[in-house]
């Protein structure tokens, strides 16, 4: 599996592949099509374009903390 | 041109960061829908969650501890170690995320992995001759119980007053195996109670040990040999 850092790509990068997915975001936060913020499932935090990771399956945008990503995995196994 | 593409060129002048036009674009996500490529954040989180499932440790909490969660805040408890020496910053963080989310229970089960007792624990009761079955039972009921039947000695804690509250938690729930714990200079505080327990506590196998300098801990583990289908009312 290759891996992308959302730290090595410009904010422009990052809206671009956000709306690819079908997301949006206000600048900072991702958002979803009506412009409510999106929060991450397991933390109820809301994600910062600047700090997030996006996992395969339904497109699951989490906070890039170590708390989230292992409950992700917990959840629906190891993708590393 | 707008400030946040004049800030976005400014970013990405001085930090090099990638600007990929819509194509590319497109061709990362065709990627990442195909499951042959990831988007993640900072690089040192996914390497060090790589690393700490690889290791030997987790391998050991991987095969006796099965609830999801629970399995969630022992490798917590391992990033919190390994981020103890990287990044300080960033443990803080994750110490109140962890307490946000779990608790303090969940905050008393990571850094009950982070100082390497559980490994501990594991280790000394397997010695006891019991199932995997069992052990894994007993592990979980311990960490669910983790307030009650995990104990961390603190410096200020009250010698007698802690035994006694010890010796209370012991005979009236009969727990399988109660652990005390210590750091530094309250270990001293620690093997008095301990000495003061021995004396007071009957049909209790005691195991303690120093696991450094300024590491202790001392486990309490029920002879079931004593109590056998008496404690079946008790949990855990």
């Amino acid at each position: 599996m290759e891996l992308k850092s959302f730290k090595d790509f410009s904010k422009e990068t990052k809206i671009l592949i956000l709306k690819e997915l079908g997301h949006e975001t206000d600048g900072i936060f991702v958002t979803d099509t009506s412009g409510n913020k999106m929060k991450d499932r397991y933390i109820g935090k809301n994600i910062e374009i600047d700090n997030m990771i996006i996992f395969p399956g339904s497109t699951i945008i989490l906070d890039d903390n170590p708390l989230s990503i292992v409950s992700y995995i917990e959840e629906f196994g190891d993708v590393f | 041109m707008s400030s946040n593409v004049i800030s976005d060129a400014f970013e990405g002048g001085i930090k090099g960061l990638i600007k990929l036009s819509i194509e590319e674009v497109k061709d990362l996500v065709y990627k990442y829908r195909n499951k042959d490529l990831l988007f993640i954040g900072k690089k040192e989180t996914i390497e060090r969650l790589k690393k700490e499932r690889n290791s030997e440790e987790w391998k050991l909490f991987d095969k006796y501890i099965k609830d999801k969660k629970l399995r969630i805040l022992v490798q917590m408890g391992l990033t919190m170690r390994d981020l103890e020496n990287d990044d300080p910053e960033e443990i803080s963080r994750l110490q109140e995320v962890i307490v946000n989310t779990h608790g303090s229970r969940g905050i008393h089960i990571a850094h009950f992995v982070q100082t390497g007792f559980l490994s501990n624990y594991i280790g000394t009761v397997i010695t006891e001759n019991i199932s995997e079955k069992a052990l894994r039972e007993g592990l979980e009921e311990t960490l669910r119980a983790v307030d009650k039947y995990i104990v961390f000695i603190k410096n200020p804690d009250k010698i007698e007053e802690t035994a006694r509250i010890l010796q209370q938690r012991i005979e009236v729930n009969l727990p399988k195996v109660l652990i005390m714990y210590s750091l530094k200079s309250a270990t001293k505080n620690a093997k008095k109670i301990k000495g003061i327990l021995e004396e007071k506590i009957e049909h209790y196998y005691i195991r303690d040990m120093n696991l450094s300098k300024e590491r202790y801990i001392c486990f309490f583990i029920r002879d079931d040999n004593y109590y056998k289908e008496d404690v079946a009312y008790f949990s855990p």
